[in-house]
């Protein structure tokens, strides 16, 4: 059966034959496939949230934007104090785009920022997916020679 | 005797130089991780300064106040991180080159040093 794999020192994928490994090999490989698979999985789920926050934020620049000027808030100052202010500008947000920096934009700006990144990530979030996929395949590839040699031994010593 | 006792010891010797290399090919993936990490946020915060256009208001935070800067600056300092993110990325690359060779040599020394042993122990 003929096995693509990549590994971490060689990133161009080479065909193993996974006949020709020993028991022990397939299962060190099967354990190596299924923690990678535990890593993305746990990589899926960050994206997951990190979609939801912007999602978030998206909609909450859209309730920003649609309140007036000088309207009264309550602004937090710690998780159980909060001061009375008002609301200066509903159309001006503050991005934070990374690495420390921060951009001014209008709250259509802040909502196309907020879209974008959701797409971004959603698009990750699919080819990622698509990888856990082809992992699963593999493992179950392996899983599958494995027990043909393990059945294969079997049959040798009941002939002994 | 003796002879198994010193070849037993230099097996120890070579195992414990080879654990060590390991740590070390680790940190390196470790830091390599982190620089493609790095080099992807400082990628999207420029993509994310070029689509804004040359009135925009950018600030930077410096501790825990965000300061204002010019936007062609700005630009220019992420352009700089990027590049020094990449030296130093390629630096790991070369230096991780070194270790695993030194890795694969000291693997073989281990394996010359066992079968020795074993034919020791077949006379």
């Amino acid at each position: 059966e003929a096995f693509t794999m990549a590994s971490p020192q060689q990133p161009e994928e080479r065909g193993i034959d996974l006949m020709t490994l020993p028991p022990q090999q397939l299962a060190g490989l099967k354990e190596q496939l299924e923690a990678q698979i535990e890593q993305f999985t746990a990589h899926f789920n960050d994206l997951q949230l990190a979609i939801t926050g912007f999602h978030s934020s998206g909609v909450a620049i859209e309730g920003l934007a649609a309140e007036k000027e000088g309207k009264d808030v309550l602004i937090p100052l710690t998780t159980s104090l909060y001061c009375a202010g008002q609301l200066a500008d509903p159309n001006r947000v503050m991005v934070d785009i990374g690495t420390g920096y921060y951009i001014e934009k209008s709250s259509e700006g802040g909502i196309d920022y907020c879209k974008r990144k959701v797409q971004l990530l959603t698009d990750s979030l699919s080819t990622l997916a698509e990888m856990i996929q082809q992992k699963r395949r593999q493992v179950a590839q392996v899983q599958h020679v494995l027990q043909g040699k393990m059945q294969q031994m079997q049959q040798q010593e009941a002939k002994q | 005797m003796t002879a198994v006792k010193a070849i037993q010891e230099q097996v120890e010797k070579e195992t414990e130089r080879f654990r060590e290399l390991q740590k070390d090919v680790s940190k390196n993936h470790t830091t390599r991780l982190q620089f493609t990490q790095q080099l992807s946020e400082s990628e999207m915060v420029k993509k994310e300064l070029e689509l804004l256009d040359d009135e925009a208001v950018v600030y930077k935070l410096v501790g825990p106040a965000l300061i204002r800067q010019d936007i062609v600056e700005a630009k220019a300092n992420v352009d700089k991180r990027m590049q020094f993110i990449k030296t130093e990325a390629e630096r790991l690359d070369n230096g991780l080159k070194g270790l695993e060779s030194k890795q694969l040599a000291s693997q073989k020394e281990i394996s010359a040093l066992q079968q020795k042993l074993q034919k020791i122990a077949q006379k």
